[in-house]
């Protein structure tokens, strides 16, 4: 029987750096950990990090509050910039209808709720985060597929144009804030 | 539990519709005034909008890139819906209240039905919200066997194709009739067609002509004003294409022709006759460039819109001096180029 010699494991990301980290704290207090180069994906944190003057030395010691994002978005934040922090950068859009393909992992990723994806949508924008943001606008745009007027409306919440014209109405009676 | 699209920031609306396909683009609008709105703000880049009309069918083509086309819905005209049918819309064009069904076809395409008497109306309405919504000049596909059904005239309109082998003269004049503007047309199969020497056919900047007869390609040959003239599997002889030349030269015929693309079906055809017995002379650079772009023409037979030229020879126009440069690519295609 031969015995294998040990040999550490070595983690893919290891090889490729020795990464700095940066610590996240969401609005309801949960802590994430974040590699420099998966932070970088979002412009808004980036931007704060560079302001503050956050280096490899101090930044664990110094989490960086973000109080317009839940743990629990702020998870799959993390995870979407974890995974896709070493892609190439996009090329320019030419045309206005975006001709990519959701991968499989990005789609399941975001098989969450539609009140979810709305908030997470809202924290994508917030934190600026450009590939988040047109994958989840891909998966909510893919609902209109094969759709009817009346089905649309249902899935967008789209009101009537009566009840559009009910609520202007409504609007111009109610008093304004000196009457 | 519902997305609220108009909950979004107005930005973040933009670029969800923006993921959609043009299919759903579309739709959305006909949802409320209020999102079409939204709807009608976005810039979508497309390069070419096309109407196909036939007996039952109107239908939206678009193209971002100006090669590929594709549908983004078709309006079948049926003769009436039985009551007990549901699935229905309906949206409100002047005082009246259509009722239209969606539907798609095997191959996925969004299909709506609507009553065949409202047809003027439906395509006047959505030839107009197309035209606003993607904001480009449309061109049209015409199949011209059933007297066309043009729900007005298209003083923009700048290029129609006409198809189908049962085509009058008097079919073809009523169309250009509607389109006081139009530059570009496209006829294929027209093959008994003949029309007057002062049909707008032959003031067209450009025209492309597919499986024609002696009719119609003997009143071309004479008569064309235009810039750019195609002809496609046409049956031509040798003394034909040697006549244009002539006629050409002398000053007689096609006093504003930029270029000229002859693919004819006679094969062999005998090109070196022809420049046997026309006085002809090498490319001389210093007379005119070696290549000749072109920019404006429609229908062009390759993508790449510069010729060429250095390889082929040159004929000079009396009077103007002006030169022309001619090349028979293959046996089968003449091409030539007039403004130097």
């Amino acid at each position: 029987m031969s015995v294998e010699p040990e040999v550490p494991i070595v983690q893919v990301e290891e090889v490729r750096e020795n990464p700095v980290l940066y610590k996240i704290i969401s609005s309801d207090n949960h802590v994430f950990t974040i590699s420099e180069h998966a932070v970088k994906l979002s412009k808004t944190l980036w931007d704060l990090i560079t302001n503050l003057g956050l280096t490899a030395e101090n930044a664990l010691d110094n989490p960086i509050p973000v109080e317009n994002v839940n743990g629990k978005n702020m998870e799959t934040i993390v995870q979407f910039c974890e995974r896709h922090k070493y892609d190439e950068e996009e090329p320019e859009y030419t045309n206005y209808i975006r001709e990519f393909v959701l991968p499989e992992w990005d789609r399941q990723l975001l098989s969450i709720d539609n009140e979810e994806l709305f908030q997470l949508i809202l924290a994508t924008n917030y934190l600026d985060i450009q590939k988040l943001m047109d994958y989840c606008c891909r998966v909510i745009g893919d609902m209109a597929k094969d759709k009817t007027p009346e089905e649309l409306r249902i899935i967008y919440g789209i009101p009537t144009d009566a009840e559009d014209d009910a609520l202007e109405r409504s609007a111009s009676d109610s008093p304004g804030p000196s009457g | 539990m519902v997305v609220k699209l108009l909950n979004f920031p107005y930005l973040i609306q933009k670029e969800i519709i923006t993921n959609m396909d043009f299919t759903s683009i579309f739709l959305l609008a006909e949802c409320s005034r209020r999102l079409a709105s939204v709807v009608y703000s976005l810039k979508y880049n497309l390069a070419e909008l096309r109407y196909s009309l036939n007996r039952k069918e109107f239908t939206v083509h678009v193209s971002t890139d100006g090669e590929t086309f594709d549908a983004v819905v078709s309006f079948e005209f049926v003769k009436e819906f039985s009551d007990n049918e549901d699935d229905f819309f309906t949206i409100q064009i002047l005082d009246h209240l259509i009722k239209l069904r969606i539907t798609q076809d095997i191959e996925g395409k969004c299909i709506i039905q609507v009553c065949r008497r409202w047809r003027k109306l439906i395509q006047r309405q959505f030839q107009q919200e197309f035209q606003t919504l993607f904001r480009r000049v449309p061109e049209f596909v015409i199949y011209t066997p059933l007297r066309p059904i043009l729900a007005r005239n298209f003083s923009n309109c700048e290029s129609v194709t006409m198809d189908g082998n049962v085509v009058e003269a008097d079919v073809v004049e009523e169309i250009l009739s509607q389109f006081p503007n139009l530059k570009n047309a496209r006829l294929c199969w027209p093959t008994w067609l003949s029309v007057n020497a002062d049909s707008k056919l032959l003031k067209l900047d450009s025209l492309v002509v597919e499986f024609c007869k002696t009719p119609l390609l003997t009143v071309l040959l004479r008569g064309f004003t235009g810039s750019h003239l195609i002809l496609r599997n046409i049956h031509l002889e040798v003394f034909e294409v040697e006549e244009f030349i002539k006629g050409w030269t002398s000053n007689e015929t096609f006093p504003n022709l930029e270029t000229i693309q002859i693919f004819t079906s006679i094969y062999p055809f005998e090109w070196e006759e022809i420049l046997d017995r026309i006085q002809t002379q090498p490319f001389d650079s210093s007379k005119r460039p070696a290549f000749y772009s072109i920019s404006s023409q429609k229908y062009m037979d390759s993508a790449n819109s510069d010729f060429d030229c250095s390889n082929w020879v040159d004929i000079e126009r009396q009077g103007d001096r002006k030169l022309a440069s001619i090349g028979a690519s293959s046996k089968l295609k003449i091409t030539a180029v007039f403004n130097f």
